[in-house]
């Protein structure tokens, strides 16, 4: 666009009047604040005030083209949203060595983030998310001892608490390895292949759950797991949510990054997903006992939430009272992190 | 809320993510599109189409490649430069 600037004897204000190309280009060099916001700096002022109106007229030309999810929809795909780009943003982050830090049982940054892909292929496939998509390297990997319907790879016992270790050894440092908590803002984003597959999956998956209707979320779909589970897609949503949040925190921990928490209410639609489940997860032959769950902590709902009991109830065994996110952690077959170990104390019958 | 918040919210049609997106980059679209253009009108109509896209298709907005209000503002540039060529 400078080449009639070049050779037809305009001096550069001339061209530019002329021009509307170098114009608007001008425009935008003129005022920066159009295409970033100071990072923590006063905001700028816009180049004009749009009348108020128009606020209203877009919202509205908005709705004509396209419908807000429906009520119920919103409630398990806007808690997904959050998560995932709570995950976009970290993976944003990474420098090319923390994609190689260490992950208990996922090998990993980049094999756990593939093996989240997998597993959200799950639910994707089922929605209609093209298999180019979908398909990913990475195999679904299960661990024994994995409740169906939790996170698949994740794995109850001992051997996941020695994961944990290598973790903590990973964040110490022994002076041998990198140091994997520098580093960060490395800004790798569109550049690393599998937060890109991810975050296609997770945004088309976003897009089609909201566009979808209340009944389809009852539509029964296979969950993600070693051990083949089917539920309605309103809770394959919630496991999508619970795993992007588990998963989320394994690669902060990995790279000495500090845990966040979703919203609380959130934090309880999974924990009630995940009570649900446990019955489901006994091994071997059902016992006559039965457990109440009563969840503490901020996203405690009020009153006990209680494992479902079999179907002879007897008087139960015990009670336990952890934190909400706890238990979340608990259902998913991930310890939780540094918290004390939930108490178990007599309790009266269930009934 | 962050770019990518506003990208998945909007992926998960919560109308009110277009909205806060709007009150944070609403007035520096429609400035964009005031300064190229010179019309009043034609900039309010700019903007509305602007944030429309966006909502028709959040997902087309890749928050690696820049920030929202970028890609928005850019939107508004292109759509202000065609217009002020046709005239």
């Amino acid at each position: 666009m400078a080449d009639s600037y070049l050779f037809d004897g305009q001096s550069p204000n001339e061209h530019v009047a002329s021009c509307i190309d170098c114009g608007a280009a001008i425009a935008l060099l003129d005022h920066p604040e159009t295409v970033a916001e100071p990072p923590g700096g006063a905001p700028l002022e816009p180049l004009a005030e749009p009348p108020p109106r128009l606020r209203e007229a877009v919202l509205s030309a908005a709705r004509r083209r396209r419908n807000p999810a429906a009520v119920g929809v919103a409630t398990v795909a806007v808690p997904y949203a959050e998560l995932v780009a709570g995950m976009d943003d970290v993976l944003a982050e990474l420098s090319p060595v923390q994609w190689a830090a260490p992950v208990p049982k996922h090998g990993t940054v980049r094999s756990l983030v593939e093996h989240l892909t997998a597993n959200d292929a799950t639910v994707a496939r089922f929605m209609g998310v093209p298999a180019t998509v979908t398909r990913v390297s990475a195999g679904v990997s299960g661990g024994n001892g994995t409740a169906p319907g939790a996170p698949a790879g994740t794995r109850t016992g001992p051997d996941a608490r020695a994961g944990n270790g290598t973790v903590s050894g990973a964040r110490a440092g022994t002076g041998t390895g990198p140091d994997l908590s520098a580093g960060t803002g490395a800004g790798q984003g569109v550049a690393v292949p599998e937060h890109r597959r991810w975050r296609e999956q997770a945004g088309l998956l976003l897009s089609r759950v909201a566009a979808g209707s209340e009944v389809l979320l009852g539509v029964e779909v296979a969950l993600a797991g070693a051990r083949p589970a089917r539920a309605p897609l309103r809770q394959a949503m919630i496991q999508r949510t619970f795993e992007t949040w588990t998963h989320t925190d394994d690669i902060r921990a990995a790279t000495g990054r500090a845990k966040a928490e979703p919203r609380p209410e959130h934090v309880h639609m999974i924990a009630e997903f995940g009570l649900a489940l446990l019955p489901r997860a006994l091994r071997g032959p059902r016992r006559d006992v039965s457990a109440t769950i009563v969840l503490t902590g901020p996203a405690a709902a009020p009153g006990p939430s209680r494992s479902r009991p079999p179907p002879t109830t007897w008087p139960c065994s015990s009670r336990r009272t952890p934190p909400t996110s706890a238990a979340c952690w608990a259902t998913g077959g991930h310890p939780a992190p540094s918290r004390t170990p939930p108490r178990a104390t007599p309790c009266s019958p269930v009934t | 809320m962050s770019d990518m918040d506003v990208r998945a919210r909007l992926a998960a049609g919560d109308l009110d993510a277009l909205a806060d997106a709007y009150d944070r980059h609403g007035p520096y679209v429609y400035g964009v599109a005031v300064k190229v253009t010179g019309s009043q009108a034609q900039a309010e109509e700019i903007t509305q189409r602007v944030f429309v896209a966006l909502w028709e298709e959040p997902l087309s907005y890749d928050p690696a490649l820049g920030s929202l209000r970028g890609w928005l503002a850019g939107r508004a540039l292109h759509e202000s430069a065609l217009r002020a060529r046709v005239g």
